[in-house]
């Protein structure tokens, strides 16, 4: 059993005027668990800047904080790396309390509770997950553009269409309603594109990951870089900089099993 | 005194020149106002003051061991005390600070604690600001004035100065400061209590700083100040946690300061009041606090509640049915809601529709007693006529808990109303601590 997985990610982000005294967070960096050793992995920055040495935040996620004093016009990072995923090496681990409850971008609303409530659902297991995340794709097309980083679980459940993100959200909201603690994932699946992000929930001392937008387990073809209560908990990346500038931004990843 | 009565329109154009104001919103705008003054001091006996000194000692004391718990071992919670679920529903609870330790163990070092003095001649808490407190510029520069307007009346009533609050600043900042100078954070001269922010700092002998003047390299906060960029060893922030810091808080203020949270968890530099202080601060927690003081310190609490009951808790949810239209009820959730209702002024069909709020959910009230208050004297034109006030102590810790013997009388300038919230709009008195 187990995979190993090599990967590869890269973001560009390309101003149109000059930026100064760019402050930033990184949290595109591969988590070292029991069922995900990391054998190798290597972080490049352009413009170079002054990084500090790797954090870890509360919720356990590795980040790299930075700064850019002077002017640029492109901010470029690439990670690559090798990693060797195994689930059979999960680890009992108890879930922070704070993953029962809802957070900022999951807070319930009468409309959820009337959809969670209609749901033939009675106990808080994996079984009750994985229903949930099955009813949560079902209720959902996927449709890039329709929301974006700001949108709430409410709010993307009532319109009916969203990406990844937005499927997490209902999907935790829902969870959390069923007592099941739940947790958003950020990382890069198998294949070519984008980053993507799934769901963890805790049963019987373990985590278990799930994917409503694919409606499937999120197992060992998953390569995890943080969680959080919420996507607000764990961007990828996130940035303030000084200067009057459209900003492009251009991301690539690739997992291919070694 | 008269003397002091007699300077009042004096007193209050000082204060109008010297920016004394705040901020009100009202039908959802921003407006700000003059705080008005009035000179009739409130004035506090040394005997009651100590009672009052050590009850208000020991609450912060419990608050700081709570502040500490909830973001490490999570013992109360564990031993049954406090229901798990009002620490994490709790908006001001941030997930964001689980495990971290601030400089020296410290969490609230500048709380604001407002009390009512009833008719029966106890105090009673009212609500505990553990977040920005502010207000105690306020009595310090009316003081100062007052001082300055009738220096007859200060030889003749013997009472505690109050003017060193600047100096117990410093020393809580420099208590916990990790290297680097003091910085006093404000949002910037916009903002409602910007006098205040620039006084303190004044007072203090820290920086007054926006946060273009402060960044953060090499997990280490820098001010960009007269000599070059400095490192700060203490921030005494001005600003809500939300806005604090847009890489790790919410995205989109523009206010904050990017990486602050970096530099803080990796201990060098400290924040005034630490971040996640709201969870002690919260309407539902309020009515653990008593116990909490038994808990951590193993005391009788000094200081009384006022009479409070949890629709969570089936025998007060009993109580609150009975007795709804003779009591106050708070909303306690996160979003908006009902606010704060007294029972009689409803109408029957709008106390049915309370209960029925409070019967489907019962987490999000609390249920508390009207607490009678004094009267204090208030000049108002000609007349002098009585109104409800309260009182904001200011506890600042250090290496313990230290009550300014002073603090912030906020008065209603309506005669039938409970309220004295300045953000209803009222006006403030000094706060006298007497010698004898």
């Amino acid at each position: 059993m187990g995979r190993s997985l090599e990967f590869y990610f890269d973001t560009k982000l390309e101003f149109s005027q000059p930026i100064t005294e760019h402050e930033f967070l990184l949290r595109c960096l591969p988590a070292d668990l029991p069922e995900q050793k990391i054998e190798k992995h290597s972080l490049s920055l352009l413009p170079e800047c002054t990084v500090s040495s790797l954090g870890k935040d509360a919720f356990g996620n590795r980040y790299c904080a930075g700064r850019v004093e002077k002017p640029h016009k492109i901010f470029h990072y690439t990670l690559q790396g090798k990693g060797y995923r195994d689930d059979t090496q999960r680890e009992k681990a108890p879930a922070a309390p704070y993953y029962l409850y809802p957070s900022p971008l999951t807070q319930p609303t009468k409309e959820l509770e009337d959809f969670f409530a209609a749901l033939p659902i009675k106990q808080g297991t994996l079984e009750t997950a994985k229903r949930l995340a099955a009813r949560v794709h079902r209720h959902f097309t996927y449709a890039p553009g329709k929301t974006d980083v700001s949108t709430s679980a409410a709010e993307a459940f009532q319109q009916g269409t969203g990406v990844c993100q937005d499927y997490v959200h209902v999907f935790l909201t829902l969870c959390r309603m069923a007592h099941i603690p739940a947790r958003y994932v950020s990382g890069l699946p198998l294949g070519e594109g984008a980053s993507h992000a799934w769901a963890e929930i805790w049963a019987d001392g373990f985590w278990h990951g799930l994917d409503p937008t694919r409606d499937c387990p999120a197992d060992e073809g998953y390569l995890k870089f943080c969680v959080g209560r919420d996507y607000n908990d764990c961007p990828l990346e996130r940035g303030m900089f000084s200067g009057k500038a459209d900003q492009l931004q251009t991301v690539f990843m690739k997992v291919t099993e070694a | 005194m008269d003397a002091l009565l007699a300077h009042k329109d004096e007193i209050n154009e000082q204060l109008a020149r010297y920016g004394v104001k705040f901020g009100i919103y009202k039908d959802g705008n921003f407006k700000e106002r003059l705080f008005p003054f009035d000179p009739h001091p409130r004035q506090i006996a040394a005997d009651d003051f100590r009672q009052l000194e050590k009850g208000l000692a020991q609450r912060v004391a419990a608050l700081n061991h709570f502040l500490y718990d909830i973001y490490h071992e999570k013992k109360i919670i564990k031993d049954k005390i406090v229901p798990e679920e009002f620490v994490y529903r709790s908006p001001g609870y941030l997930a964001q600070c689980e495990d971290i330790t601030p400089p020296k163990d410290r969490y609230s070092h500048i709380s604001g604690i407002d009390l009512v003095l009833g008719k029966d001649g106890e105090w009673y808490v009212l609500e505990d600001n553990l977040r920005i407190p502010s207000g105690a510029s306020y009595p310090l520069i009316a003081r100062t004035l007052c001082r300055r307007c009738s220096p007859a009346t200060f030889r003749q009533h013997r009472v505690v100065d109050n003017r060193d609050y600047g100096k117990l600043l410093k020393h809580t900042m420099d208590y916990v400061n990790t290297g680097g100078i003091n910085v006093i954070f404000t949002p910037g001269r916009y903002n409602a209590a910007y006098f205040e922010h620039a006084y303190l700092a004044e007072q203090a002998g820290a920086v007054l700083a926006e946060s273009g003047d402060l960044f953060v390299e090499n997990r280490k906060l820098y001010c960009h100040t007269s000599c070059g960029a400095t490192q700060v060893g203490a921030l005494y922030r001005r600003i809500s946690d939300e806005y604090l810091d847009p890489l790790f808080f919410e995205a989109s203020s523009l206010i904050g300061i990017p990486n602050l949270m970096d530099a803080y968890m990796a201990g060098n530099v400290a924040i005034l009041n630490t971040p996640g202080n709201g969870v002690a601060d919260d309407k539902g927690i309020y009515y653990f606090v008593p116990r909490m003081v038994s808990y951590y310190l193993g005391e009788e609490p000094i200081l009384k509640n006022a009479p409070t009951y949890l629709p969570y808790f089936p025998e007060d949810f009993a109580f609150v049915m009975e007795h709804i239209g003779q009591l106050v009820v708070k909303d306690v959730s996160e979003a908006g809601g009902y606010g704060v209702i007294f029972g009689e002024d409803l109408t029957k069909g709008q106390l049915d529709e309370l209960k029925a709020a409070i019967r489907t959910s019962p987490r999000r009230f609390i249920a508390q007693e009207v607490v009678d208050f004094q009267d204090m004297p208030v000049t108002e034109g000609e007349e002098i006529v009585q109104r409800k006030a309260d009182l904001r102590a200011f506890v600042l810790t250090a290496e313990k808990p230290v009550v300014w013997p002073s603090g912030l009388t906020r008065f209603s300038r309506n005669p039938d109303s409970f309220v004295v919230n300045s953000s209803q709009g009222g006006g403030f008195k000094d706060t006298w601590i007497l010698c004898h």
